[in-house]
């Protein structure tokens, strides 16, 4: 039969029934009912832990940036939002395996994950921090870490990567509860339908500037497939595909069987849409809408899943354009005209011109040697700028049905065109807000170094001006002990002198006593 | 791995009447082909044999909220018949 389905998993909170819808039913025997759940759950959990798994290596394998004063803007609400996504897909699967979920699991595991990655960013060599292999385990341990992040002592960084610039400790209550209302606000960011449902109107506004092919594509198809393709979280690579040779003709031990059918007619009509413009032509914004501030926009745009966005407007494209051909078809066959006839038919020539005498002045405008100058007319029309509008107009005149291959082409290439023009820009704005912050990582280490070097210069500055006061103060003591000595000396000197004065004295004065001619007898 | 380990996917079918309903959703899928989205679910009834009823309807997404369709084709009735006996195949 060569059948291949993908199993998916989508948005069926709240679907509407239409009273005429066919009973389509099957009773299956118990086995066959439990085997076709149970491969469908399978699947579902299978796809959930993928997506975990991804959201993980999104949080673990990037760079993230070191601002003046911890991360940097865009890097802390990257690691909010990386760390919320992780929380968040951990709780379904936990819901999902029917385990029991703490209380505030995804705020504390949100937390958590941020303080393991803070503890275990390391300096790379990409001017950035990120988790190393051996280190990536951590992030996701229960326990948190509280290790201050190790810095690349080679490129001489210790003024960037110390405990002053990084709160690489367990966070402080207050810390914490900031931390915390951040990435609720991210969480709620994430899955929430009104940014959706914003980002989408900004894009499709681009789209309809832009693209130059009228409206084929409606705003609630956009965004009903964008929330479909969320959910299904890359059904293409996920989804369990069922090949061609499995699925095929057999007697089964537990047969199917098919018991009441009601036949009724496909063709329900659709819900008008209508009050989606004010008077101005402006859009309505929806009830209960917040418009999303700057920063949210600018985070949603850099969160588009840009190939989710193509595989959609293909598959839209290729609705619209099977709609448009059945038009094409039911306007060639009808035999409705919306043509008042002149004069009454049975009087009219086919093929030929009525003419009326006021008609046949006309006729003679129409057949100036300009006129005939007038190059023949192309049927192939130009849609370059042609509305919905015009072009309905133009198939009730002569159709081509490769000026819609034509068309189709064109819109195909400019979408691609305006996709890779986005694409670019992103990348522009990103390298811009990296260099950026690079540049203000750059003044801040060059300030630091600058109010060290200035620090150690004024250091010996007065080192300097203590040695020379300290020399002074030596050579103060030296001379004053060298006067001294110099003072004693000469009171020496004075003073032998003097004793020496005194003994000649003594002398004198002995001779006298001691002289023969004083009769003494010694 | 047990069926009832997993959590049930509920879906509630709003009628014209605003009446709800809830069921359970035991299988989606979509053709490769044209892309059409079937779901199967089940409102728990069983007949004497103890076999299960199950109800099949295309989803309709276009005009936006997801809405339930009969399949009317009797080509695409025998295609979904035939994907739900290959996948209670054993494995």
């Amino acid at each position: 039969m060569g059948d291949a389905i993908n199993l998916i998993d989508r948005d069926y909170t709240t679907v509407k029934s239409d009273d005429r819808v066919s009973k389509n039913i099957i009773k299956t025997r118990k086995l066959s009912f439990k085997r076709i759940a149970e491969r469908w759950a399978e699947f579902r959990l299978s796809l959930m832990n993928k997506e975990l798994e991804r959201a993980k290596e999104n949080l673990v394998k990037d760079n993230y940036h070191v601002g003046t004063s911890g991360l940097s803007l865009g890097s802390e609400a990257k690691m909010n939002r990386r760390t919320a996504a992780v929380a968040r897909l951990e709780e379904k699967i936990m819901i999902l395996k029917r385990e029991d979920v703490p209380t505030d699991y995804r705020k504390n595991r949100a937390i958590k994950l941020r303080n393991n990655m803070m503890a275990n960013l390391t300096y790379n060599s990409a001017n950035a921090y990120s988790v190393e292999e051996d280190k990536i385990d951590k992030v996701f341990e229960e326990e948190q870490a509280s290790v201050v992040p190790e810095t690349n002592e080679g490129e001489n960084m210790a003024a960037v990567a110390t405990s002053e610039d990084i709160d690489v400790e367990k966070v402080s209550a207050a810390n914490e509860e900031k931390i915390a209302d951040d990435v609720e606000k991210a969480m709620h960011e994430d899955v929430s339908r009104e940014d959706i449902s914003s980002v989408i109107d900004s894009k499709f506004a681009d789209l309809e500037e832009n693209a130059n092919v009228g409206n084929f594509v409606s705003r609630d198809e956009v965004e009903s497939a964008v929330q479909n393709a969320i959910d299904a979280v890359e059904e293409d690579s996920d989804t369990h595909e069922v090949a061609a040779e499995e699925v095929h003709e057999n007697v089964s031990e537990q047969p199917v069987e098919d018991s009441e059918r009601v036949h009724v007619s496909q063709n329900e009509s659709t819900e008008a849409k209508v009050n989606h413009f004010d008077s101005e032509g402006e859009v309505k914004p929806r009830e209960g809408y917040v418009p999303m501030t700057d920063d949210q926009i600018a985070e949603a745009r850099r969160n588009i899943e840009y190939e989710k966005y193509e595989e959609i407007y293909k598959t839209l494209w290729e609705e619209k354009k099977k709609r448009f051909k059945d038009a094409l078809q039911e306007i060639k066959n009808s035999a409705k005209r919306n043509i008042v006839p002149e004069v009454p038919m049975e009087e009219a020539v086919r093929d030929e011109v009525v003419v009326t005498p006021e008609r046949e002045e006309k006729v003679e405008e129409y057949t100036t040697a300009k006129e005939e100058e007038k190059p023949k007319e192309d049927l192939h029309m130009d849609y370059t700028d042609a509305t919905k509008r015009d072009v309905a107009r133009a198939i009730g005149k002569e159709t081509s049905v490769s000026g819609l291959a034509a068309l189709k082409e064109r819109a195909l290439k400019l979408r691609e065109e305006q996709e890779n023009a986005r694409k670019d820009q992103e990348a522009a704005r990103r390298e811009q807000v990296e260099e950026a912050e690079r540049a203000m990582e750059i003044r801040r280490q060059t300030e630091a170094k600058k109010e060290a070097y200035a620090e150690k210069f004024r250091a010996l500055e007065e080192y300097c001006a203590a040695l020379e006061e300290d020399t002074k103060s030596i050579r103060s003591s030296a001379a004053i002990s060298r006067n001294d000595t110099a003072c004693n000396r000469r009171f020496i000197e004075s003073r032998v002198a003097e004793m020496t004065d005194y003994d000649e004295r003594i002398q004198e004065i002995d001779s006298i006593i001691d002289s023969p001619e004083n009769g003494r007898s010694r | 791995m047990e069926n009832h380990d997993i959590e049930k996917k509920m879906m509630s079918i709003v009628a014209e009447d605003g009446s709800v309903e809830e069921v359970e959703v035991i299988l989606a899928f979509e053709f490769k082909d044209t892309k059409k989205e079937y779901v199967i679910y089940t409102k728990n009834e069983k007949d004497e044999n103890d076999n299960i009823t199950v109800y099949v309807s295309n989803v309709d997404r276009s005009s936006g909220d997801p809405k339930l369709m009969g399949v009317d084709d009797e080509e695409e009735w025998n295609r979904v018949k035939d994907v739900l006996r290959e996948l209670s195949k054993a494995e």
